[in-house]
């Protein structure tokens, strides 16, 4: 017999010889004193390697129960119509509050022609898809049509942040949204910060819109973060190295953490511990189309008026 | 009968997150990615668990990489990084020393011998190796026995170069 090749020196060493590959080999290094020699050379190699390796572990770490993983949201589900029913009713109920209540009255300018009046569109939360976090304007005659194709782009694009609105401010509450009562156009943007930011892929640009929600803007408590502390049982998610400017206790029990960027850019950070209340559990199927990510045992999810690749690079960083 | 996803996820996830880890170098996306894994063989259930989530993480890590490749492009958008929050204590710099030399010198390797490296370390056999890269059963010594015999060079080469620039 020829003398052993390397390979199957380490398949021995890592036990991937069949018994008859194993008595051969063992018959030549009875009498081969070269390969002896060679087999305890890779032998210490296999080991070197082994210790290098384990030099680039990761470190240990509780491994999460399995039924606490994130679903992956299945495409197209009965979320789809919900949101086009809840979208069709906001939209007629936002032209009927605004008509009701008069335009000029809140500064508005009056439409020249009905079918260009913009309406804007805050969608409720139970309707899940992200599309429906993004304040749209949306001709009413136009919504079905407008909105549709949106969806659409989000879905091929599979990348919906992407595409959509960002919505900055706290979303409304789903009862006072599902209602329409909360919903209004405005005029022209002195409080950025209060309103959200639409970016428009057709375009390209971002148009922002200062937008009045009449109620639940404040929606969920202000809190220390001590009580955030308690409340998750570990530490706050954050970015490090931007100042934590609000912390507010959501409903259903995750804890939402704004963060100054600069003067003008808030990021949003929405937090749960990944065991979480049932209640929890739902908000997180409901947008677990935004970017997202596990710290130490929470979900993580980040919204804020940046590309998607910067959020999603600044949700890297999150510690 | 597909496995039993509880099963192989007590005795597969570390080793997934170990493979993950030495592609994305992020403890915490090596996690993310493997639990995103896991959550994708929960809906899709496959036949062969195992096979299926080093394969699905493979393709995660690649595409990974790609986005990290784009958004450094983006990272002028941001004002600067923030400093470190903390110093990490020296038993763990010389950590993460030793750490980046590995890496270097993994990245040293030729894409198929790391991988092959990659999979025997967390855990694969040869036979479950060669499904996974494509290479025959027969080839997976000879191409371990050369990824180890390259990572080990290339460590040591590396850890002279440094002591050369110290000394």
């Amino acid at each position: 017999m020829s003398h052993v090749d390397d390979g199957t020196l380490h398949a021995f060493f890592d036990g991937e010889l069949s018994s008859m590959e194993t008595v051969r080999l063992e018959a030549h290094l009875a009498e081969c004193a070269a390969c002896r020699a060679r087999l305890e050379e890779e032998r210490a190699l296999i080991e070197r390697a082994g210790q290098l390796l384990s030099l680039a572990a990761p470190p240990a770490r509780a491994m999460p129960p399995l039924h606490q993983l994130r679903h992956p949201q299945p495409r197209l589900s009965w979320r789809l119509p919900l949101a086009w029913a809840a979208t069709v009713v906001l939209a007629l109920a936002a032209g009927w509050y605004v008509r009701g209540l008069g335009v000029a009255e809140y500064g508005l300018r009056a439409p020249s022609e009905d079918a260009q009046a913009p309406v804007y569109n805050l969608s409720s939360v139970d309707t899940g898809s992200a599309i429906d976090s993004a304040l749209t304007p949306l001709a009413p005659s136009a919504a079905r049509g407008r909105l549709a194709e949106r969806q659409e782009q989000a879905r091929e694009a599979d990348r919906p942040v992407d595409q959509v609105a960002v919505a900055l401010a706290d979303r409304a509450p789903r009862e006072s949204a599902a209602a329409g009562a909360g919903v209004a156009s405005a005029a022209p943007p002195p409080a950025p910060v209060a309103g959200v930011v639409a970016q428009d892929a057709a375009r390209e640009s971002r148009v922002a819109a200062a937008v009045e929600v009449k109620s639940g803007m404040e929606s969920g408590e202000a809190i220390a973060e001590d009580s955030a502390r308690r409340l998750l049982g570990t530490d706050l998610a954050v970015i490090p190295g931007y100042p934590v400017t609000n912390i507010r206790r959501l409903p259903g029990g995750a804890l939402q953490v704004e963060q100054q960027l600069d003067s003008t850019t808030v990021i949003t950070l929405r937090q749960w511990s990944a065991d979480a209340a049932p209640d929890v559990r739902r908000i997180e199927q409901a947008t677990s189309e935004r970017l997202a990510r596990f710290v130490r045992g929470l979900r993580v999810e980040i919204s804020g008026p940046l590309a998607a690749d910067s959020l999603s690079r600044l949700l890297e960083s999150v510690r | 009968m597909p496995d039993d996803l509880a099963e192989v996820y007590r005795t597969t996830y570390r080793a997934l997150v170990r493979f993950l880890y030495r592609k994305v170098w992020d403890p915490d996306r090596a996690e993310d990615l493997a639990q995103e894994a896991f959550a994708r063989a929960l809906v899709h259930q496959p036949e062969n668990a195992r096979g299926w989530l080093f394969v699905v993480a493979a393709n995660m890590a690649r595409d990974e990489a790609r986005r990290a490749a784009r958004e450094r492009r983006h990272l002028t958008l941001l004002k600067g990084e923030p400093g470190a929050v903390s110093r990490a204590p020296d038993e763990e710099l010389e950590q993460q020393a030793e750490q980046a030399k590995v890496r270097a010198a993994l990245e040293l390797l030729t894409p198929r011998d790391r991988e092959v490296l990659l999979l025997w370390d967390a855990g694969m056999s040869y036979g479950e190796i060669a499904a996974q890269t494509g290479l025959a059963r027969g080839a997976i010594g000879t191409t371990l026995a050369r990824a180890r015999r390259r990572l080990v060079e290339a460590y040591d080469a590396g850890s002279e170069g440094i002591d050369v620039a110290r000394g």
